[in-house]
């Protein structure tokens, strides 16, 4: 039973896995923009959530608004810096490693030093028993909205206007505006959605992996494990690489705990040797 | 309709257009012919605004779109099939006739029409743009441009490597979009196609107009057939 309990575990870090991978590869599909900043968007929505939760007590409020005012920001950021570097990689990552360095800052200014963990919603706020040993339904929630979040994504790519647009301007830019799309306004949007829903995972990770300065390193490092395993620009990839990193990462630490990152990163290079496109990736 | 006047484009050091001008009135099929390299795809991607002009003037309607931006120089009304076709794997038959759809200039295509015209792509729109043959595709690339009821329409080699039956297909289009009045520029290497459905033909080399033509005066005209066509 107690496998099964390490499975869950790694499947709802791999959902929160999935959330700030999402993101990443959308951004880097259509743009080919490699967002340091993206793991920022996981710490500002943490802290932003934690604040939301204090002052009005309300968790699903938190749940709205910070990803709102980060995907806010996402979107400021594209509009008014990254457009100025279209494709000019240089430029574009320098940018968005500033910002990793400024926001960073800005959160140790305003939350502190001290990490913290988010309050569970009191809705999930108990443990289920699973064949004997209690198991926290946070974890279940999690995981269910990791679910609802991949099918609200799969839905809006495939089956609405604007997902079809996107695909067109992920395939061939050129091609799509001169079709009369809008690829541009398309960038700002795709960078407003990751940003959203990196801040989603913020949120929802609070009062597992919490927030504290550094944490916007770690999150980043491991999104991009997975968009480099799920293959860039696919979101199928985004989900099968978050679980698949989620697992690893878990089983990982329980087998190897000296060796945490290793079972992360000596799969990612195996499965790069064999598609250097990662699993659902397009050369 | 479209003025091109006097355009300018460089591609790094290179020098691809010099001073290209033509014209495209209403309801016109003007073909624009030239060996490879002469500059008539960059002068096509110049006019879309996907490799703007250096120096001189793209007019469409009335307005300048030299430097507009290619969405809204689309939207605006000129519709392109570009070279190879260049249809989207990621994106159904279907997918392809929606995503691009407007009523434009009320020329009334749509989907329904498209499918009308090509049978072909009414059995596969369920399928991928990337699963059709190279016919089928470029089928997709001419209706794709067609639903968006363009006031005029850029094809670039639209005949290239396809088989003489998709050819004729292609064919019906061109007339039935003279027929509806809607003009065309239409870069071709085809001779006897460009004899068969353009009004006027330029020849292009070395980045600008060289000649100009009706098809009839260049059916008879062995020097320039053979001097920039090598025919």
């Amino acid at each position: 039973m107690i496998w099964v309990i390490h499975t869950l575990n790694g499947v709802s870090l791999g959902m929160l896995l999935f959330l700030l991978a999402a993101g990443l590869s959308l951004i880097y599909g259509l743009m080919k923009i490699l967002n340091l900043t993206h793991g920022s968007y996981y710490l500002l929505g943490a802290y932003i959530g934690s604040t939301v939760i204090q002052t009005t007590g309300s968790w699903a409020l938190a749940l709205v608004v910070a990803p709102l005012i980060v995907a806010a920001l996402g979107a400021v950021m594209e509009r008014f810096f990254l457009r100025r570097f279209h494709l000019d990689e240089l430029p574009q990552t320098l940018l968005t490693f500033g910002f990793l360095f400024i926001i960073g800052d800005v959160c140790l200014w305003i939350w502190g030093g001290d990490p913290i963990l988010l309050p569970k919603p009191a809705l999930f706020a108990k443990s289920i028993d699973l064949g004997g040993l209690s198991y926290p339904e946070y974890r279940l929630a999690l995981i269910a909205a990791g679910l609802a979040v991949a099918a609200a994504l799969w839905w809006f790519q495939e089956r609405t206007r604007i997902g079809a647009m996107l695909r067109a301007g992920v395939d061939d830019a050129e091609t799509a505006r001169a079709m009369g799309i809008d690829v541009s306004l398309l960038f700002t949007l795709v960078f407003a959605v990751g940003a959203f829903l990196a801040a989603l995972g913020g949120v929802l990770g609070g009062p597992i992996i919490g927030a504290s300065p550094g944490a916007d390193f770690d999150v980043m490092l491991l999104a991009f494990v997975v968009v480099i395993v799920g293959g860039l620009g696919s979101l199928r990839g985004a989900l099968v690489g978050g679980l698949l990193i989620g697992l690893l990462d878990n089983f990982g630490k329980i087998f190897f705990p000296e060796f945490a990152l290793f079972t992360i990163f000596v799969p990612m290079a195996v499965i790069l040797s064999f598609r250097p496109t990662g699993l659902f990736g397009r050369a | 309709m479209l003025e091109v006047d006097n355009i300018f484009v460089n591609y790094g050091q290179s020098q691809v257009l010099r001073g290209l001008s033509l014209r495209v009135d209403p309801g016109e099929v003007v073909a624009v012919m030239g060996r490879n390299g002469a500059g008539k795809t960059t002068m096509m991607r110049a006019i879309m605004g996907l490799t703007p002009a250096r120096a001189g003037r793209v007019v469409f309607k009335g307005g300048d779109i030299t430097k507009s931006p290619t969405h809204r120089i689309a939207r605006l009304g000129v519709g392109y099939v570009p070279q190879g076709r260049r249809v989207f794997p990621s994106l159904t038959v279907r997918e392809h006739l929606e995503v691009a759809a407007g009523p434009g200039s009320g020329a009334g295509w749509s989907l329904a029409r498209v499918v009308d015209l090509f049978p072909n792509l009414g059995e596969r729109l369920g399928q991928s743009g990337a699963k059709l043959s190279g016919g089928e595709q470029q089928m997709l690339a001419a209706g794709r441009a067609l639903v968006a009821n363009p006031a005029l329409i850029l094809m670039d080699e639209p005949t290239e490597g396809l088989a003489p039956l998709m050819v004729r297909e292609l064919g019906k289009l061109v007339g039935a979009l003279k027929q509806a009045g809607t003009p065309v520029l239409l870069v071709e290497q085809q001779l006897t196609f460009v004899l068969k459905y353009a009004d006027r033909v330029h020849i292009v080399s070395k980045g600008r107009v060289e000649h100009c033509c009706s098809p009839a005066e260049l059916a008879a005209d062995a020097d320039v057939k053979s001097r920039y066509l090598g025919v």
